[in-house]
Order: C-alpha cells, then structure tokens, then sequence
C-alpha cells in the first residue's frame, strides 16, 4: 500500500514537473510555434512559405539564430550556396556554441568544392556536438551504405547522404583522441560508430530512398 | 595464362587417353578372361570405373580402397547352360583408410563322363588411395590348368600374370579408370615338354563412370568390347541393373543383360542374366557379406528432428530443426563426421564435423542444406531423417546409422508458435512477380503530374497501396483458419501465401497481405515492420524521415511512431480497397489502442529475413493483369489530397494563430538584406529594402542601406540621392555622412565630399571611430579620385583629410592626423571570407560602406 502510494506521489510529481517545464519553455520561448511552422513548410518543399515564416521570425526575434539558420538552410536548397554560409555566420554570431550550424556550413562547403575547408568545419562540428552519432543525428542521417567519395570539383546543388557520412568520418578521424567528448570516435577514421542498417535488396527500378536531396540532410535548428 | 584447376585437367587427360585409346583397344586381341560378379555382369560389364567391391581383384584393384569394409563375396554361373561352371570366392580387407588388400579363388571347369577341364587361379591384390583425385592397385595372379580325358591327365601346367588399374575421381560422382589386365600376357608352362602357351593375352580396359542422381549410376567401358550399364538402387535396399556390349566390329550380333540386387543387413545377393546372341543365357548368382569386425566406438542415442516446413528450408541450413544424441564409448575424444539426409528433400547429405568427448553423451544440433525441391512438396507427410555418423575406428573408417521421424510441411505451411519473425520468409522481394507490379506502380507515381508530395517513401507506398486496390487485391480472413484464432493456438499449423499467389488470388488474410505489402515495399527500397498484436498483423513502413526532422510530415504525433531514430507510419491491409489514406487512418488508430494496452510487439522485416531468408521461388510466376494507371493515379490523387488535408488541419489547429500574426518588419528585411548584400546577390538585397521601404519609406535605415546596394550596382546618383534623404532622416548617425562622402567622392565630387566625411569624422567621435564604421584598418596610400573605384587605403586618406577639418575639442582648431596603427578587424565570419576576395587590394566600393543595422 505504502509502496502504491510512493509510487503515486512520484508519477504526479513527474506530472508536475513536466507540465510546470513546458510551460516554462513555452514561456521562455514565444517564437518556438513560429520556428516550427517554419520548418514544417520546409521540410513539406514549401521554402517560400517558409521563408516568410523565417522573416517573420526574425521580425519577433531580431538576430534569431534559428531563423537565421533555417534562413541559410532555404538558401543552400535552392542552390544559394553562398548565401546559406552568410546567413550561417550571422547565426554562427549570435549563437557560436551550436554544432549543427558548423556542421550546416560544412555541408555548403562541401557543396562549393571546398573539401577541406568542409572537413575542417564538420571536424569542429563534431567535437562540439560530441562525436560522430551525435553529429550524424543532428543532420537527421542514420548510416546506410558503403562511403562514397566526399564532394570535389564544381559546385552541386545534390548531396548524398553517404558524402555527408564521409565527410563526418573523415572529420571523427581527426578528432584529438584526449577529447573527452570525441571518445567514442577517437583514432577510429572511417570506422564510425553508427548504427549500419541490415543490407537489403532492391530492384532496379524506382527507389523510394534514392536522389534524396539536401532537405533533410541539413541541420533545422528549433 | 591463368592456371587451369587441376579436375578439369585431369578429366581433359583422362578423356583425351580414352579416345585416343579406344581404336587401339579396339584392335587388341580378345580378352580370353572369364568376367566374373553377378552385380558387374548385370551392368554389361562397364565396371572398371565402378569396382567397389570385392569382384574389384578382377575388374580393377585400384577400386578396393573404396569398400571401406571387409566384405566376402562368392559368385558361381553355368555358362551358357553348357555344363561349364564358373566359381569364385573373394575377401577384401582395409588396411586402412586409403589402403586395402584383397585375395580372391576362381575356378572354372568342366566334367563329364570323358573330359575334365579345370582352371583354377589365385589372385592376390592391393590397392592405395593416392589422395582425393587419383587410386591405384596391383593383382598379382596365379593360375593352373589341368585337362584330364578319361581319367588321365592329358596336360596340366601353371604361370604367373600381372594387372595394373588406375581411378581418377577428378570431380564428384565421375569416375574415370584405365586398367592393363595381363600386361605381361599370362602364360601357362605345360609339365612334360608341353611347352608354354599364352593363356591370357594382355588387355587394356578404359572405362568412366557418372552418379547422375544420388542414386543412379552409368557407366562405360571400352577393351576389345564396348561395354554400357546402369545401376539404379532404391532406398539401399533393391539395386536394379541393365547392360549391353558388342564387339566394336564382327557378325556377333548385341549381348543384353539385366539384373538386381537385394540387400539385407549385411547380406547382399545378386543375379544377373546375361543373353549372348548365339549361345545362349547365362544366369550369375552372388552373395555378398559385408562387415566391419572393429567394435563401435560410438552409438547414435537419439535423433530428434522437429517438423519441417518447406518456407523456412533454407533457415535449416544455419538454424537446427533437431537434436542428435550421441555418446562417445571411448577414453579419447573422437572426430566425427555427421551427415543428415532426407530423401527426396536433399540431392546431397549435410555434413558437419564435431569431436565428441570422451566417455559422454552429447546433443548435437542438426543442420541440413534442402534443395529447393522442398518447394514442390504438397501438403504434409511424415519423412525419414536419415542420420550417420563416420569416424576412424582403430585403422578403418566406420559408420553408424540411425533414422529419426518428422512431419515435413509443404510451402506457406507455419507454426506461428516459434514467433512472427517466421512471416519474413514469406516476404519474397526478389520474386519477379513483385518486381513487375512494385515497378509499375512505382513508376505511374513517379510520372504522375501534377502532385507535390515532398516524401518519396509516401508516394510510394501509396502508390502500391492503392495499385494493390485497383487490382482488386482484398482482405479476406481466413474461414477455416483464422488469423485470431490460430495464433494463439500452440503448435496450430497456418498457411501463409507467397506474395505472387496473393497477387494472383486477389484475396488474404492479414497474414498474406501485410507480406504482399511488405515484399513490394522492400522491392522499391521501403523498410517495413510487422506489428503484432493479439490476433492480428499489420504493419509499419519507415518514411525515411530521421525522428529530428519530424516536423517534415507535418502531421499529428499520433498519425506516426517513431522507432529509435526514425519516423514510421501504421499501415492497416485490412482496409486494402478503402484507399492508402484509410489505410493509415485505421493503422494508426489500432497502433495507438494495442500500444496503450502494452500488447505489442514489432519484428523487423530487414532483420527478421537475415534468419528466416525467403525463398527462392522458382517457375513462371503467375500472369498478373497489367495496372489501370489511370485509376491508379486518380487513386493516388485522392490519397495525396487526403493527405494534404491532414497536414493543412494540423498545421491549422497548431499554427493557426502564428499564421495570422506573422509579418515582415522592415529590419527584419534589412538584416536579410545585408546577408544578400554581403553574399554579392545584390539584386536580392535591392529588391527586398525596396519591400522595406514599401513598409516604411522614409527610415533612414532602410534608405541607407538600398543607396550601399545603388553604389555597390554602380548607380551612384540614385545613391546619393537616397544618402542625402537618410541624413536629413537622422543627422546624428555617422555612418550615413560617411557613406554620403564616400559616395561623392567616388562619383568625382571631392569639394562635394568634404563636407560630409568631415561630419561623420566629427559625429562618430573621431578618425578610428570612423574607420571602424568602415570596417577599415588606418593607413595610408595615393588617391585615384573620380575613378569609380576606392581603395581602403583611398578612404583612410580622405578619413584623414576630413579629419584636419574637424575643430579639437573645445579650441575650434582642426587636429593633426592622429593615425593609429591599431588595426580594426572586421568579425571573423564566413560572411567575411566571402567578402575577403573584394576587400583587399582592389576592393569595391560596397566593402567600404556603412551598413546600418537599425
């Protein structure tokens, strides 16, 4: 009975808690509604509706790195490449401790050929983020094939999830091995800890996974 | 040159002998030998590549090393029913695993009243397992004959001969043998002066042999005769034998001959009646005991096979379907080699290797490989397990036997009892039936016009959904064995349906149509789960989007499941017909009911099938009518608008409010803009101040920051022009002097451009200030006035010059020029690496300019 009952107090206590903290949130963060209606017309392939969600956004929310991200994000899927990494420094300004705008860089990096500097960003991304499956779940990828090779040469608008993958690991490899927050990946180049998917056979026809474009391979930041 | 693998060289050589062989063979003189063996006389006498028994001392000793055993045999015929007899007596005995020796009688006679004729021989043999590919052996014999007439010897005399073979086994059940009988000509030295007389010429026999079935032999034999024969045996109990041979060229016209065998423990008899065209038939009787006189070191306690079901056939391979006890009599551990076989299931028994330890019993899983004929088993009946396990007793390999019972299943047959994982056998996404339909209705969604769907892994499952529908694909339990009934019935036998019967049937239960949906999902790359539920399947299908991007489908958390990463949807066949939209509708709902009830539990296809692989249907696959696209896609349509609905509804309800309120105010604009401005799309830039402007037309911000666009585009009255404005907007804010400066200064009106750089020298609180507004670091270069173009070091000059026009506080006398080696650095961006290339050196004028954030 007693244990009942300790049991009770402590479900309503959780009850409490999670209800007094997403009030909490909710009441720290007016815009959060804003941002994710962003972010669903997005990702839904409605970049000019979401567009003016982002602005709207950052009329609330002056220098709201979370418009500005996603901002840059509309830009890199449309091929603006350049203007995505503007509109990623001026979030990376005003909020220079999140991993997945590095990371988000890196990918518009790679896109304009500049592996190594693209490298050198997902490598800090990464260590900011903690490690390679951290990183790889900030840009919404699982593993799923063999690496490819990254990015090289003329500017693509395309970008596999495998060159992402392979930027990542090419990046873990270089992740000093006395990082704490890297253990996980330390000294293991192209030997990442992601979860590799059972290999499964597929015709040669349509493809429902394939030619997937940089959508969800960017980091949405809410 | 690559290396040719040996058996293909061997059998080159082996045939290239045998060809060019057989004219010489051919030509030889007649073999005066008397064959002996009713088994070997059944097969026409093609035997010298077989010679796996005792009769192998006359046929070929090469062969004895294959007995493996110790066998008797005696043999006897009336040849032609002439009164001539013909007797032998043979034992061979292994010496080993590779090596055997043998010793055999014959005897051949005739007596009546007057004549008595006998010979007599003693042959004495050993053959020697080389390796895998290659045996050999040596008969050495010796031979008497006697001829009496009435009592009294008329001659009688003895000598020695020789035979050699050879067998080569260069790949499995083919075997190929060349054997030299006689190869010194035998001779006879007669008593009494009779002199020497050659008894048996030299003969060279070539013969090949082929197992086309396990158990199904032919073989061929070439000497002076052309020799063809066949051995069938049926359950190792009955042998069956036919044969015919012929002289190569003469007027004798085809000797035919027949016979079998019966097996009985370790007794075998054999008869073989053999037709010569002129004189006569002979009948041949043996028998043969065959035995191993070293004691069984092991026994085979028990065999205990589970039933078998043809769907999971290759599982068996990896995964045991039964036990075998074995206990191990002997103080040392033994190496076995178990073999498992079933008939009519397997074409070759499985084999494993175990050591068994000493003085114990244990249980050893039984694995076996079945063909895929297993597939053309039609209901169930029970089937023999035929175990055996061979091990080196002492010297000589032995084997002990058992047999153990099951019931073997035909396809689709289940036992939903050793769990649901077993339904991934089914999912057959190879099967070009599914192929061809997934393809088609893959393609149609993707040739579709006129819909946006922006999720790939939605359409097309959609899209099979409904082409399932067109096709008239319904749900339809089970009425002798429903689903809900007989899963939950321990040990009750289902019936599942292939995907392709599905298809062709139009109808299934849950079972046979969350399969069907799951292997032409898997065809086109959509992963799926099976969600079990108490009495029930249906499934989930993976939307490819990762559990952080859930925002992309837009819908309400309880329309979709998120499993470890990844966002899935519930997908329910039982409304097949209704639409993919109903479909998930109902998924969705009977997800959320079981899930709330802790009743659920979900089996990955992907992961089930590395277990339970799914077979590999063979045969046409049955004919499917081709897709009506066009209903297809108006199915489609209709899903997708569906869909639309939801995601509008949801967004309505959560988003509704933000979407009223949202607006573009004019800084937001501005600080877009400077991102275009800084990214070089100056275009962009302009035309979204000019939406700022629209919003607020007289804001200084916005007025000086579309004039930086105006002068970074060249234009530099209309710049001008909107800088004057902005000054007179706010004439506290430096930067807007500066820029108005610059800009004059530019266009060529340096008198025009004192006044203001002077200005916003004075307002921004001196030459560093300044500078910094720019974004410049003090130092000094020449001017190019009226260029169009300014340099950094150009505008630090005019900074300068502006700057001995500002009065020093409080005295109204212009200071002198209190450069500062302090650099100003702009913030280390990547807005700034772009901007880097136009910054040094030769940079434009738009790097210069002040960019006012509010």
């Amino acid at each position: 009975m007693g244990c009942r009952l300790a049991r009770a107090s402590l479900v309503l206590i959780g009850g409490v808690i999670l209800v007094a903290s997403s009030r909490a949130v909710a009441a720290e963060d007016p815009h959060q509604a804003e941002c994710d209606l962003g972010i669903a017309l997005a990702l839904e392939g409605q970049p000019a509706q979401a567009e003016s969600v982002f602005i709207s956004l950052l009329s609330h929310s002056p220098r709201d790195s979370r418009a500005l991200t996603n901002l840059g994000n509309l830009h890199l899927l449309r091929g603006e490449t350049e203007v995505a990494l503007t509109f990623y420094g001026q979030a990376g300004a005003t909020d220079s401790m999140d991993a997945g705008i590095v990371l988000n860089e890196a990918t518009a990096l790679l896109l304009l050929g500049d592996e190594e500097a693209a490298q050198e960003r997902a490598r800090l991304g990464m260590r900011m983020a903690g490690g390679a499956l951290s990183a790889a779940s900030l840009l919404g990828l699982r593993y799923e094939g063999p690496e490819t090779e990254a990015a090289k040469g003329a500017e693509r608008t395309y970008l596999s999830k495998e060159e992402v993958l392979a930027l990542l690991r090419a990046a873990a490899g270089h992740v000093p091995a006395d990082s704490a927050k890297a253990a996980g990946t330390a000294g293991s180049a192209g030997r990442t800890q992601l979860k590799k998917r059972a290999p499964v056979w597929r015709s040669a026809g349509p493809r429902a996974s394939e030619g997937e474009d940089s959508a969800a391979l960017v980091y949405w930041k809410r | 040159m690559g290396a040719i693998p040996r058996p293909v060289w061997l059998v080159a050589a082996l045939a290239t002998t045998f060809l060019l062989g057989a004219p010489q063979i051919a030509h030889a003189r007649p073999s005066q030998q008397v064959p002996v063996g009713a088994r070997a006389l059944g097969m026409g006498g093609a035997f010298c590549s077989i010679a796996d028994d005792a009769t192998a001392l006359y046929w070929n000793p090469a062969g004895l090393p294959f007995i493996g055993h110790q066998e008797i045999t005696g043999s006897h015929a009336d040849l032609f029913n002439s009164g001539i007899v013909d007797n032998l007596a043979a034992f061979v005995l292994p010496l080993s695993p590779h090596q055997a020796a043998a010793i055999d009688w014959y005897h051949s006679g005739f007596q009546d009243t007057e004549l008595d004729f006998g010979e007599n021989r003693i042959d004495l043999s050993y053959g020697h397992r080389i390796n895998s590919l290659v045996s050999v052996g040596a008969t050495m014999k010796y031979l008497t004959r006697k001829t009496a007439l009435d009592g009294s010897t008329v001659r009688n005399g003895g000598g020695l001969g020789f035979d050699l073979g050879v067998i080569a086994t260069p790949i499995d059940r083919l075997r190929a043998a060349l054997v030299a009988q006689d190869f010194t000509n035998t001779k006879v030295k007669y008593t009494g002066g009779d002199g020497t007389a050659v008894a048996f010429p030299r003969n060279i026999r070539a013969g090949i042999s082929y197992g086309l079935r396990r158990d199904l032999t032919v073989a061929f034999d070439a000497d002076d005769r052309w020799h063809a024969g066949a051995e069938y045996r049926l359950l190792d109990l009955l042998s069956l034998r036919a044969g015919l041979q012929n002289d190569w060229s003469g007027p004798d016209g085809m000797t035919w001959s027949a016979g079998l065998g019966i097996k009985w423990g370790v007794l075998r008899f054999d008869y073989a009646l053999v037709d010569h065209p002129t004189l006569g038939s002979t009948s041949h009787f043996g028998v043969t005991l065959a035995f191993n006189f070293n004691p069984s070191q092991i026994r085979i306690e028990k065999v205990e096979a589970r039933d078998l079901y043809a769907s999971l056939y290759k599982t068996y391979s990896r995964d045991p379907f039964g036990t075998i006890r074995i206990r191990n009599m002997d103080d040392s551990p033994i190496a076995t080699k178990i073999r498992v076989f079933v008939p009519d299931l397997m074409s070759v028994p499985s084999e494993q290797d175990v050591i068994l330890r000493p003085r114990a019993s244990q249980e050893v899983p039984m694995t076996a490989v079945f063909s895929d004929r297993v597939l053309g088993e039609r209901g169930d009946r029970p089937v023999q397990v035929q175990v055996s396990a061979t091990y080196q007793s002492r010297r000589l390999p032995r084997t002990e036997k058992s047999t153990g019972r099951c019931v073997t299943y035909g396809p689709g047959a289940i036992d939903w009892g050793a769990g649901v994982s077993q339904a991934a056998a089914f999912v057959t996404t190879r099967d070009p039936a599914v192929d061809a339909f997934a393809r088609d209705a893959t393609r149609t969604a993707a040739l579709m016009g006129g819909v946006s769907a922006s999720n790939r892994n939605l359409t097309f499952t959609a899209a099979i959904f409904d082409a399932l529908s067109v096709l008239g694909v319904t749900y339809v339990p089970d009425p002798n064995n429903p689903y809900s009934t007989i899963s939950a019935t321990p040990r009750a036998v289902d019936t599942v349906s292939y995907p392709r019967e599905t298809l062709a049937r139009r109808t299934g239960d849950c079972d046979d149509t969350s399969v069907l949906l799951a292997a032409l999902l898997g065809n086109v790359g959509i992963a799926t789960k099976l969600v079990d539920v108490p009495g029930h399947l249906f499934l989930l299908v993976d939307t490819g989007i990762h559990a952080r991007n859930q925002l992309a489908l837009g819908l309400d958390e309880s329309r979709y499941v998120v499993v470890g990463d990844e966002i899935w949807i519930p997908l329910e066949t039982t409304a097949l017909g209704k639409g993919f939209a109903e479909g998930w509708r109902v998924g969705a709902d009977s997800y959320a009911a079981w899930s709330g009830r802790g009743r659920l539990a979900l089996v990955d296809i992907a992961e089930a099938s590395s277990k339970y692989e799914p077979a590999d249907l063979g045969g046409a696959p049955p004919s499917i009518p081709a897709l009506d696209t066009s209903a297809l896609e108006a199915r489609v349509k209709q899903d997708l608008a569906t869909m639309g609905t939801w995601r509008h509804d949801f967004l309505e309800s959560r988003y509704g409010e933000v979407e009223k309120n949202l607006e573009a105010t004019p800084e937001a604009l501005n600080a877009v803009a400077r991102v275009y401005f800084l990214a070089g799309k100056l275009d962009e830039a302009r035309t979204t101040l000019e939406r700022a402007q629209a919003k607020s037309p007289n804001s200084p911000q916005t007025r000086n920051n579309l004039a930086n666009v105006y002068a970074a585009q060249g234009n530099l009255g209309p710049a001008i022009d909107l800088y004057e404005a902005a000054v007179k907007g706010d004439e506290s804010d430096a930067g807007l002097w500066l820029n108005l400066g610059l800009v004059r200064y530019v266009s060529g009106d340096s008198l025009g451009a004192e006044e203001p750089l002077a200005q916003g020298v004075t307002r921004s609180g001196g030459y560093l200030e300044a500078c910094r507004l720019l974004g410049l670091a003090p130092e000094v270069e020449p001017t190019r006035e009226g260029t169009q173009r300014m340099t950094a070091e150009e505008a630090r000059i005019l900074l300068k010059a502006a700057l001995k026009r500002v009065p020093r506080p409080g005295t109204g006398v212009p200071r002198k020029d209190s450069a500062s080696t302090n650099a100003v650095r702009r913030e280390s961006t990547w807005t700034s690496r772009i901007a880097a290339g136009r910054s040094a050196g030769e940079a434009a004028l738009q790097d210069l300019l002040y960019w006012r954030e509010r």
